[in-house]
């Protein structure tokens, strides 16, 4: 089992808050997905005897992405690996960029899966973001998308945004809901270093993050989600039941993966590998052949700290039995004080070996990840 | 002996004392040129990375004029007030001195400060008018400032500089035909006296001496008047840019001592060296023992680390006598040691080498001045720590130490000054205007208000234009009170402070703030308080934490977020406990940075 991830470092205009690789110019597109093509070719014998389960299209934007180039990508996986059958092939989409051409293009190329970066139904918030498409794209997007055929599609939210009044979240969550799509990825808005949002907070253009304002539109998310049935399955991520995103679940369970195209990661059996995030740079290592990346051989420590931490985030939790096979470490005999103390508090909850947080834990998952780690 | 010069340079900070060291061993080529680097003598890692003196440094130099060889004995001495005494040994090992004045600045208040220590010992003074060669330079005003300081011929003060070497030749010749040979009686028995010390961990504690009277040998059994402890002297010698082994050291000259002492609190800078056998009946007058001025708590990061640095500490006293040190123990911190310093540069270096020379990061507390608490009886108890203040009927008043301080500024200035003086319970003493537009105003105060931010605030009113120089004079009664914070109710000891009754409002008020920002949100709200007894004159509440949960976590973002969450279980192991909340290290040296 693995999956395959595909940068695409390129977006039509920089959103205020994201630290994401980009670059805001596409005419290096092409060469990109050359040298994409190239650096799949250098992974076909890395992953040998394990079958592609998922392939996800992320960046930056990958719906600027032209068709012939998309189907130069998936070829050349096709290539290089052995496929499933059962292939989850997500792309992630702009509304903007959701025409009903480009929608139906995507589908004959082999995308079964869309992943629509919505953020916000009002059109104050997409400003407010900078977003590129505005607030009738999106609902249109998804219903054509729904038209062309897709039967997997996420939607991403952003909440806790300072400016946004909570009716207007309300809205956004309930609008949501009424979409056909199975699946969402709600996010906390955070200000990250070196974002033009952390200019403007420095600055005071832009008011600071309201912790308390972020806590109950999540509080309030949770409740809405769960009486229309939806699953809760990651810190971040709802789906109806079964529509579990593959790509990303397996991050969560430390399955192998590669990531090609700038800033994208690796990953296998405790060997972790990131590619430089910088197109031109890496445009031209590939070009001449030169080193592209850097490393880490996870030790123990890290891969049982790694386990802890994801799995804290999901519903599926921290196996302590699993790790104790694996690793012959005993979570219990280290970190039992602080797990009992959280238990006690009502921040997790365990049986048969498995940690899981409460709706009250998953709020400080941090914070409780942090003091379940082992430093040895 | 009448060929031998012993001279000290002396000058307010950064005037360029030790630059102009360097040309004069240049010139005497007692440093080859390939030994030769900025500052030389200022050989510790700390003064090299600060460009500042620490410890006075002595050298021999040897220079032959109009064809005779005389022996120049030179003592280079650290400008900061925290190191008066150093100087004040130095110079009582001297007959004249360098005193250096940067042409660009003028007298400054160590300038003033450490000529009148010299003219106290009656030193020859030669006045040098330094950095010369700096565009600001402003000889005919600085001269007139130097003429009426110290009545001295406006011919005789030589124009140098320790960057292009002007004046180095001129005052080779002053010292060779102003200053005085030594005027020890050769015959009389051996007094020398000891000006410095240093350590070296293979040969244990160097003692620089002076003779004054007599001779030393090699081999001679000595003894150590104000310690009252005896050695044989098994290596004795002269100070070069290495130390060069001698038989003996005649009446007049500096040399250093090896007998096998280990501990650098044997050697008191001021004790007077003699002969067991034919002991001298009068000891160098002067001596005294340095008295720390400012206590802090030092503590390790780690509260296992206590033995560690516990040796740690040791080791530092070795080779730095003026530090003091014992254990104590808080709730808040566990065990670590209140430690006195010379002053706030002393306390920083210290922290300083026990990080770089023992690797011990540690926590320091905020520092203080010790006080005299009275109780009924009329006793007195040293209070060195303000938990430590004895309350209710157990106290009847409290004596805090009172400084001398000079302050020189320019006139444009002098409101301001008064007016921070006066904010810090200062009373003017004295105002004398030095020429037309340089003041200098003398304050009584209390070393207390002078020992954190004063310094940098006097910077920053006057624009960089205000020197500052103090010594203690005497104790006097205060209307102090002692502080306690507390946290969820919890007195945290190692933040209480002893301050006067006035300020308490302002300051509980500042420090609850400033605690506010330092400590992070918890599970559930902190309450800070600020309380004198009973009663509680500050208040502030750090809500409880709500969230604190990352909200994108996939492939690329996995290494990034596993290494925060490491570091933050590092720095909570860090924190210390009071009741239930958990206080960074930070938090405990707030006060120092509540006008931040
Ligand atoms: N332009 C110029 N700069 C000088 C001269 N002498 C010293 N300096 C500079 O002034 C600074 C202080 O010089 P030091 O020789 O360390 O001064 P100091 O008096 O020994 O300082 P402390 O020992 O810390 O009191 C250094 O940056 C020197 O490079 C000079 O004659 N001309
Ligand atoms: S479109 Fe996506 S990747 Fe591009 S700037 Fe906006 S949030 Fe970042
Ligand atoms: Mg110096």
């Amino acid at each position: 089992m693995a999956g395959i991830y595909v940068h695409i470092p390129f977006c039509r205009k920089a959103c205020h808050y994201c630290d994401f690789h980009f670059s805001t110019s596409l005419s290096n597109r092409k060469p990109m997905v050359d040298a994409i093509c190239q650096e799949l070719r250098q992974h076909s014998d890395t992953l040998t005897g394990e079958g592609i389960e998922t392939i996800y299209f992320g960046g930056g934007t990958p719906s600027v992405l032209l068709k012939s180039e998309l189907i130069q990508i998936l070829d050349t996986i096709k290539d290089c690996f052995s496929l499933s059958a059962e292939i989850e092939c997500t792309l992630e989409a702009n509304p903007d960029d959701c025409s009903t051409q480009n929608l139906q293009d995507w589908f004959e190329s082999g995308v079964n899966r869309l992943s629509i970066g919505v953020q916000s139904f009002d059109q104050r918030d997409l400003t407010w973001m900078n977003r590129s498409h505005d607030h009738l794209q999106a609902t249109a997007s998804i219903l054509e998308a729904e038209k062309v055929g897709y039967k997997s599609i996420n939607l991403d939210l952003i909440y806790g945004v300072p400016t946004m009044p909570a009716d207007v979240w309300k809205s956004n969550v309930q609008q949501a809901l009424n979409l056909p799509i199975n699946h969402i990825s709600a996010y906390s808005l955070t200000v990250e270093q070196g974002t033009a949002l952390h200019h403007f907070v420095k600055t005071k253009k832009y008011p600071s993050l309201d912790e308390e304002k972020s806590a109950i539109e999540f509080e309030y998310f949770l409740n809405e989600i769960k009486t229309k049935g939806w699953e809760q399955y990651e810190i971040s991520n709802y789906c109806k039941p079964g529509g579990y995103a593959q790509h990303n679940t397996n991050y969560w369970k430390q399955k192998a993966y590669i990531g090609v195209g700038p800033s994208a990661h690796s990953y296998q059996s405790g060997y972790r590998r990131w590619n430089i995030a910088n197109n031109a740079k890496y445009l031209r290592a590939i070009e001449q052949g030169d080193i592209f990346f850097s490393d880490e051989k996870l030790s123990e420590t890290d891969q049982i700290n790694e386990l802890i931490m994801l799995g804290l985030r999901t519903k599926w939790g921290v196996d302590t039995s699993a790790i104790l096979d694996e690793f012959n470490f005993d979570l219990d005999k280290h970190v039992g004080q602080e797990i009992k103390n959280y238990e006690r508090s009502g921040k997790l909850t365990q049986s048969g070996g498995i940690i899981t947080l409460t709706d009250q834990g998953k709020l400080i998952a941090d914070r409780i990840a942090a003091a379940l780690f082992t430093t040895e | 002996m009448k060929n031998i010069r012993n001279f000290c340079i002396i000058a307010h900070i950064d005037h360029g004392k030790s630059t102009l060291a360097d040309r004069l061993l240049q010139e005497t080529k007692t440093v080859s040129e390939r030994d030769l680097k900025a500052q030389v003598l200022d050989d510790m890692d700390l003064e090299r990375e600060r460009g500042i003196t620490i410890k006075s440094h002595a050298i021999q130099m040897k220079h032959v004029h109009e064809g005779e060889e005389y022996t120049l004995n030179l003592i280079d001495t650290p400008g900061h007030v925290d190191f008066s005494y150093e100087v004040s040994r130095s110079i009582a090992a001297c007959e004249g001195a360098l005193l250096i004045v940067d042409a660009a600045q003028g007298i400054q208040a160590q300038t003033i400060s450490n000529l009148y220590l010299a003219l106290d010992h009656e030193l020859e003074i030669i006045p040098i008018l330094n950095k010369m060669d700096l565009p600001g330079a402003m000889p005919e005003e600085v001269k007139d400032q130097i003429e009426e300081l110290i009545l001295c011929d406006r011919d005789d003060i030589i124009p140098a500089s320790g960057k292009t070497g002007l004046g180095v030749k001129e005052i080779l010749k002053a010292i060779i035909d102003r200053v005085p040979a030594p005027k020890g009686d050769p015959k009389a028995p051996l007094k020398a006296l000891i000006f410095d010390s240093v350590f070296n961990s293979f040969r244990g504690i160097i003692a620089y001496f002076k003779v004054i009277d007599g001779s030393i040998q090699k081999g001679d059994h000595v003894k150590f008047i104000n310690t009252g402890k005896e050695y044989h002297a098994d290596e004795i010698g002269v100070l070069k840019l290495t130390q060069e082994p001698k038989d003996d050291i005649k009446t007049g000259n500096v040399g250093y001592i090896i007998s096998g002492i280990k501990e650098a609190k044997e050697v008191k800078v001021g004790d007077t060296i003699t002969k067991v056998e034919e002991p001298t009946q009068t000891a160098v007058l002067g001596f005294e023992d340095v008295k720390p001025m400012v206590f802090a708590g030092i503590y390790p990061v780690d509260t296992e680390d206590f033995e560690e640095l516990r040796e740690a500490m040791g080791k530092l006293q070795l080779n730095d006598a003026s530090l003091v040190f014992e254990p104590e123990s808080s709730a808040a911190l566990g065990f670590g040691f209140r430690c006195g310093f010379l002053g706030m540069l002393h306390m920083e270096i210290i922290q300083e080498r026990l990080e770089r020379e023992f690797g011990m990061t540690v926590i320091t507390t905020v520092p203080n001045v010790s006080y005299h608490a009275f109780n009924k009886r009329g006793e007195q108890n040293i209070v060195n720590n303000p938990t430590d203040l004895p309350q209710g009927s157990n106290l009847d008043y409290v004596e805090e130490p009172y400084i001398n301080a000079q302050i020189i500024t320019a006139g444009d200035y002098v409101g301001a000054v008064m007016g921070l003086c006066m904010e810090k319970r200062g009373q003017l003493k004295n105002q004398v205007y030095l020429t037309t537009s340089r003041v200098e105003l003398t304050f009584e105060m209390p070393m207390a208000e002078v020992v954190f931010d004063f310094y940098d605030k006097l910077k920053s009113i006057s624009r960089g234009y205000a020197s500052f120089d103090y010594h203690p004079i005497e104790y006097r009664q205060s209307e102090l009170i002692k502080l306690d914070i507390l946290l969820n109710a919890k007195p945290v000891d190692a933040l209480s402070a002893i301050i006067h009754r006035d300020k308490a409002y302002e300051y509980g008020k500042k420090i609850c703030l400033k605690l506010k920002e330092l400590i992070p949100k918890q599970q559930f709200e902190i309450a800070i308080q600020a309380g004198i007894g009973s009663k509680i004159v500050a208040r502030e509440t750090i809500k409880a934490m709500r969230k604190d949960v990352t909200a994108k976590c996939y492939g690329g973002d996995i290494t990034r977020k596993r290494k925060l969450l490491e570091k933050q279980k590092k720095g909570k192991k860090r924190m210390r406990q009071v009741g239930n909340v958990e206080i960074p290290q930070s938090a405990f040296m707030a006060v120092l940075k509540i006008n931040d």
